[in-house]
């Protein structure tokens, strides 16, 4: 008896190491770079004392690749950035989560050399993406980004939910910076210091964890991840349950609270809401209405000449009924390499039109 | 708690080394183990169902007990009917109560009555056909004098509950399984070896090829009214390798998985899809079912010792009632049925027993007559499981008229054709294998190949293998 489980133990370790080796040569496991908190700041960003570039793969043979590289200021860009002091020229940033970040593309297929490219000016254009960065966490990267690199412009990007998870009463989300209300107060809930799991350690670590993880998406529960970026129908703004009339105020009220916050505490500074449209429903051959976040922040900016939205709905449905191209990957609800560049057209385009890097101030 | 499961991963070594660990000389106590595992293997997914196995148990245990004392022939058979009475009743009520409320409505509505009888919602425990079948077997095997009564509760609850079977078989008879609960166990590393083998096989038949072929199953199912023939057809062949992949699969964890702790399970699939006729493929396909059925139903109704035409319809009510066994649904009705009329040819003359080796035993491939046996049995297997799969009689019929009837040189079918050779492969496999007792029953090779050979499989899986809570086809029987 002690031979055979001897016996089992020694192929498990044989097994462990091929799967290794497997996973690191054959079909390489997804490689992240590893998440740090900028206790200054409080917000999310990229470790540069561990491994500053790597490949991120997905799917099941890792069929899909991506090279990331984390820069000198600890972000996801094929560039390094340089500080407010050493800014000569008009300078843009791009903040938001996982669609800024995105990993899943090359790091020169990202939205902000994609739309600096476009633009076909001298400009700088930082990304400042970090994945699960919400409209509320968006509030302190600005900050960071005022501080540090000061933008003559700020784009927000806007996905799905995100203006939602930043109100605490509809979601809780410990390491982004919340506001909650309460009555009639607004309560801004500060995020939570992040200690990185000795487990995610060995995740990072472990090609074949790695592989389970981030490929396979075996969650401890023993099932697959299911990931889902959409609601499962569009809301009906005029039949709206009791429930979703009170989310959308919530909402409107979280906007209006996030602009109010970013205009204090940036005079001078443009900004620009960049809202995703639906694009599940763009892909079934109809043009969606706006994502709910749209209206709370366009009502939000009324009367504020700083402060933009770009509802991207017109944008990609336009070159879906054109082009028919997907605007998403298999198993993958982020933009993919074709919807960037739509977007950073059309980004583009915007900025062209209403003059928002026109010119820099060095003071920002 | 499924098999393809971290939570079975962290459960069976457990239970292996405690089981190993109280050891062999406390018998009682290892079957208590085993009781306390299985329960918890059990309630799992739902504790309310440990009340019903545990009724199941004890009441069959009880009468188990009273048979062979009865004062009279005729206190013996009510004993007798009181078992089937509880464990059919069971069964009936949590499987068909709502099968048969809808089908009295359907045959009154039918008849232009209106009938408003309320149905129930009812759960349906998960396994509740197989451990009620097992039970059965206990009570039925001492009421003909075959088996005597175990004395021993808990071995007996062992025996009913053992946790590698209980929720999708084999259905192990009494007289083979309860008597290794009063005997000690010894490990045997061989067998051992050969279990975790067999379990590796049935893990990569499951997680690679059965729920790879799932959604595509589903897929030409439900959208079959649009599809053309060559892609129902594929829809029907990558049925017939999930439902086969699935179940034997199973069985063939839940054996090997059994060998681990020293006990034997009989064999349930001997590698049907290369069955030259349709009594062949039932003498291998969910044997231990069928055997059951043939031992409680077709022998007691006369077996093959009446005249041919009631042969003939003891067999037609014997694969009826077991279509029925298989879900409340008339198309498992259906399904049954067809597979005792395919009998008839066989029975007129008189061949139904032929095949009792498997095929091309002594070579490597059959002879073109065999060959073409085996593609025509296949191919009214394929026909009878459109019935099994889908979701109606007049869906199943429609089904099979539109393969038959549309064009065959469509290609709407090409995304599929890269899921043909996940179907094709545990054929090809098993195929050099046949003369094993599993896919993987590699023993005879040398042990670095043997090794190598368990890399790529475990590999395999994890780069090919789905996983997520996908049950078992027949979790749900």
């Amino acid at each position: 008896m002690m031979r055979f489980v001897l016996k089992v133990g020694l192929f498990l370790v044989l097994l462990a190491v091929f799967l290794e080796v497997f996973f690191r040569l054959v079909v390489p496991a997804a490689s992240r770079p590893t998440t740090v908190q900028n206790q200054v700041y409080g917000i999310m960003q990229y470790d540069r004392t561990g491994p500053t570039q790597g490949l991120y793969t997905a799917g099941r043979q890792a069929q899909h690749r991506a090279h990331w590289r984390v820069n000198n200021m600890g972000w996801i860009s094929a560039e390094d950035y340089t500080g407010r002091q050493e800014k000569c020229r008009p300078r843009a940033v791009v903040i938001g989560n996982s669609y800024v970040e995105a990993i899943y593309l090359d790091v020169d297929k990202h939205l902000a050399p994609v739309t600096r490219k476009e633009l076909g000016r001298d400009v700088d254009f930082y990304s400042l993406g970090a994945w699960g960065v919400d409209l509320g966490q968006g509030v302190k990267v600005t900050d960071y980004a005022r501080e540090v690199l000061g933008p003559d412009l700020v784009i927000l990007v806007v996905s799905h939910g995100a203006l939602r998870r930043s109100v605490r009463n509809l979601a809780n989300r410990p390491f982004c910076l919340q506001v909650e209300f309460r009555d009639d107060d607004a309560l801004a809930i500060e995020p939570r210091v992040f200690r990185p799991s000795r487990l995610r350690g060995l995740v990072q670590f472990s090609a074949t964890l790695g592989y389970l993880r981030g490929n396979a998406h075996v969650t401890l529960g023993g099932g697959a991840q299911v990931e889902s970026a959409f609601a499962k129908k569009t809301l009906d703004v005029e039949n709206m349950t009791p429930a979703q009339a009170r989310e959308q105020t919530l909402m409107s009220k979280g906007a209006e609270w996030i602009v109010s916050r970013l205009a204090e505490q940036n005079p001078g500074t443009e900004f620009l809401f960049l809202v995703d449209a639906d694009r599940n429903i763009i892909q079934t051959g109809t043009k969606p209405l706006p994502i709910p976040a749209a209206g709370c922040l366009v009502a939000a900016v009324r009367g504020r000449d700083a402060f933009h939205v770009l509802d991207l709905t017109e944008a990609l449905w336009a070159d879906y009924e054109a082009e028919g191209l997907p605007l998403s990957d298999d198993g993958n609800y982020h933009w993919n390499a074709h919807a960037v560049q739509v977007i950073g057209a059309a980004l583009a385009q915007y900025i062209s039109q209403n003059e928002l890097l026109s010119s820099f101030d060095r003071s920002q | 708690m499924l098999f393809n499961s971290i939570a079975f991963a962290l459960f069976l070594p457990t239970v292996f080394a405690l089981y190993w660990l109280i050891g062999r000389e406390r018998l009682r106590a290892q079957n208590a183990l085993i009781v306390a595992a299985s329960y918890l293997f059990y309630g799992w997914w739902d504790w309310r169902f440990l009340f019903l196995i545990f009724v199941s148990s004890f009441a069959d245990y009880f009468i188990g007990g009273r048979i062979p004392v009865a004062t009279s022939p005729k206190s013996k058979k009510l004993l007798l009917v009181l078992s089937l009475v509880i464990n059919l009743g069971i069964l009936g009520f949590f499987k068909y109560f709502n099968f048969f409320i809808d089908s009295f409505d359907a045959l009154m509505q039918s008849a232009g009555l209106h009938v408003d009888v309320p149905t129930l919602r009812i759960i349906l425990p998960v396994g509740i056909s197989f451990y009620t079948f097992q039970t059965l077997s206990y009570t039925l095997d001492i009421y003909r004098g075959k088996l005597k009564p175990s004395h021993d509760p808990i071995a007996f609850f062992a025996f009913v509950s053992f946790f590698p079977q209980l929720v999708a078989g084999p259905i192990e008879r009494a007289r083979d399984l309860l008597p290794q609960f009063s005997a000690p166990r010894t490990f045997e590393r061989d067998k051992a070896a050969d279990g975790l083998r067999q379990m590796l096989w049935g893990f990569a038949k499951k997680m690679i090829v059965a729920d790879t072929m799932a959604p595509h199953v589903r897929a030409i199912f439900d959208n079959a009214a649009g599809l053309d023939g060559v892609t129902l057809l594929m829809g029907a062949f990558f049925f017939a390798m999930q439902i086969y992949c699935d179940f034997s699969g199973y069985s063939d964890i839940a054996i090997g998985t059994s060998r681990l702790f020293g006990f034997q399970l009989s064999r349930n699939f001997a590698y049907p899809y290369f069955s030259r006729d349709i009594g062949e493929f039932w003498r291998r396909w969910h044997i231990s079912l069928s055997s059951w059925f043939r031992d409680y139903l077709y022998i007691p109704l006369g077996g093959s010792f009446v005249t041919k035409s009631r042969q003939m319809f003891n067999i037609l009510v014997t694969f009826t009632v077991s279509g029925l066994w298989h879900g409340a649904n008339w198309t498992f009705v259906v399904w049954g049925a067809l597979n005792g009329l395919y009998y008839f040819p066989l029975m007129l003359t008189n061949t139904q027993g032929r095949y009792k080796e498997i095929v091309a035993a002594d070579r490597l491939f059959p002879p073109l007559g065999e060959l073409i046996a085996m593609l025509g049995t296949f191919l009214i297997t394929l026909l009878a499981w459109v019935f099994f799969r889908a979701e109606s009689v007049s869906a199943a019929v429609a089904y099979i008229f539109r393969a038959a009837s549309t064009p065959w040189l469509n290609l709407d079918h090409v995304s599929y054709l890269r899921v043909i050779p996940f179907a094709i492969l545990p054929l090809v496999v098993e195929w050099f294998r046949r003369t094993r007792e599993h896919g993987l029953e590699i023993s005879d090779m040398v042990q670095p190949l043997r090794w190598v050979t368990y890399l790529l499989v475990v590999t395999a899986i994890l780069v090919f293998g789905k996983f997520g809570s996908h049950e078992f086809i027949y979790f749900q029987f």
